[in-house]
């Protein structure tokens, strides 16, 4: 057998996996969308009524798909004698697909809500960019931020996986660590020149914010490139156990 | 093709050495048992072989093929391990599916009449077996799957009697019918030495000895008597374990003894009886501890 063969399988294990908790997502997500949308409906004359889809809910979502959809199916893989590059490879090109029919989904949906309840869609980039792009220079974007999520996502729990007790709660409690120190340089105690810097904010803000979205776009898809390599690293040594 | 070849490996968890410096060939199309008292090293060593963890040094090759290097030799083992990695939410037939998918040799059909025979239902879902049908169903897995080489890992923890003699009995069918090498790792020495070719016996992460059961068995005696005469015939000999019974003594030999020490032992009025696997096992790792210690 072939490594392609290889990893066709292993991704349909990774996606067959998948499908029922994404699936169950998109229900709720599209149904709260479509409620939300039909409620405000009543309101278009007044002014300013619009909806922006599913755009952040699939943020999250896929964030957490990362984190929580690696463990068991890299054991499952482990146990039929995969190798570890193989379902790397594997496991990113699931991601790359599940993003690609979020992304679709999430358009084709915000459209289709927008059609049927006459409520105005602006995407959450056109609330950025303070453009109205078109749908293709959207998608790339949306995929852009997906993949930088799921990868996100995927790098916490790789680290997690790999790191013995201390680490383990060194990287729990990181979270908090970095948000006081966050709020140390904010109130001014470490150096009154970085108060009220918002790092972390402004980081977002650059990348969202001051580029267009193509470079946007391009900036996210670089840092995807680092997490996947960095999860490469990882599983590259990872014990099956 | 089915060759084993494990040289120097060590593996260190912190402060402990689980394999310290193991070199050992697992010969191929035999049964192998690897024995040893808990925490002696044996998952590891498996582990090691499978690729599931990494040594600290040394190599293993399969077929020639060191296994660090080309991984793609290990899709032909399959290795059951004692250790569930199968999510509660898969059932299995959809693990049964993917099995064949891996394993593209898998006999389907022969997974389900194994899972009759152990009156296995297939509809069911991981989550909820019981820990010996979980066995079970990794058994049949494994057995199905048709694999070169098949590591099973306490294959029957969790079963009733009837059922290791069931798995017992389908174990010696697939290997008759197939030029597999098994290796085989229990606790349950004595149930399964009648399936054994050769046994590998590790103790404190060391080979301690590899050798084929039948002159392992031919190898040891237990001599029963008098207590003085027992330790005047075996007095130059090597002894593993000795329990007194009253003014009797029960001694295990571990050695040869030829016909002509075995006619003055019976002479002087001792008695002469063959030991078990399982005998011989304690009596090795007993003594290693006491020697360790």
């Amino acid at each position: 057998m072939n490594r392609i063969e290889d990893i066709l399988k292993t991704s349909r294990m990774v996606l067959n996996a998948w499908k029922n908790t994404i699936g169950i997502y998109l229900g709720i997500a599209i149904f709260l969308s479509a409620y939300i949308v039909f409620s405000i409906r009543p309101f278009i004359n007044m002014g300013n009524t619009t909806h922006s889809g599913i755009t952040l809910p699939n943020i999250i979502f896929i964030f957490i798909l990362g984190i929580t959809g690696f463990y068991e199916e890299f054991s499952v893989a482990g146990s039929m004698n995969i190798n570890r590059r193989v379902y790397f490879t594997a496991h990113t090109f699931s991601l790359f697909i599940v993003v690609i029919f979020l992304s679709i989904v999430d358009m084709f949906s915000s459209h289709l809500l927008e059609l049927l309840s006459g409520v105005s869609f602006y995407h959450t980039a056109e609330l950025i960019f303070q453009i109205r792009p078109d749908d293709l220079i959207i998608l790339p974007f949306i995929a852009a931020i997906y993949l930088f999520a799921a990868t996100s996502g995927w790098l916490i729990r790789m680290l997690y996986y790999r790191a013995n007790k201390l680490q383990k709660m060194l990287l729990s409690l990181s979270p908090v660590i970095l948000l006081f120190l966050l709020r140390l340089l904010d109130f001014g105690f470490i150096s009154e020149q970085l108060r009220h810097t918002d790092i972390i904010p402004g980081f977002f803000v650059y990348l969202l914010n001051d580029l267009n979205i193509l470079m946007s776009s391009i900036l996210f898809f670089s840092i995807v490139l680092v997490n996947l390599f960095l999860c490469y690293l990882l599983i590259r040594r990872a014990p099956v156990a | 093709m089915n060759l084993i070849e494990l040289s120097d490996i060590s593996k260190q968890f912190g402060k402990t050495k689980a394999i310290d410096k193991v070199s050992i060939t697992f010969a191929p199309n035999k049964i192998h048992g690897l024995l040893g008292r808990n925490g002696a090293g044996k998952t590891t060593l498996l582990n090691i072989i499978n690729n599931r963890i990494f040594p600290d040094q040394g190599t293993v090759k399969i077929g020639g093929s060191s296994v660090k290097n080309d991984e793609q030799i290990l899709r032909n083992v399959f290795y059951m391990t004692e250790k569930n990695l199968y999510p509660e939410s898969y059932s299995l037939k959809e693990l049964l599916n993917l099995c064949k998918d891996f394993y593209p040799t898998t006999d389907l059909s022969c997974a389900n009449n194994l899972a009759e025979k152990f009156k296995l239902n297939m509809k069911q879902k991981i989550g909820g077996l019981s820990s010996g049908y979980l066995s079970i169903f990794k058994a049949i897995m494994a057995l199905s799957s048709n694999a070169l080489i098949l590591i099973l890992d306490e294959p029957v923890s969790g079963l009733d009697a009837n059922h290791r003699e069931l798995l017992y009995r389908e174990i010696l069918a697939s290997y008759a019918a197939k030029a597999q090498t098994i290796i085989i790792s229990t606790h349950l020495i004595e149930e399964i030495a009648t399936l054994l070719e050769e046994v590998a016996i590790i103790n404190n992460g060391k080979i301690l000895l590899q050798e084929p059961v039948e002159s392992l068995l031919q190898k040891a005696w237990i001599v029963a008597g008098e207590k003085s005469k027992v330790r005047r015939f075996t007095e130059s000999m090597r002894t593993l374990r000795t329990t007194p019974i009253g003014q009797r003594e029960e001694t295990l030999l571990f050695g040869q003894i030829d016909n002509e020490q075995l006619q003055t032992g019976k002479d002087i009025g001792l008695e002469f009886a063959r030991a078990s696997l399982q005998k011989i096992f304690i009596g090795l790792t007993d003594n290693m501890e006491a020697n360790h210690e």
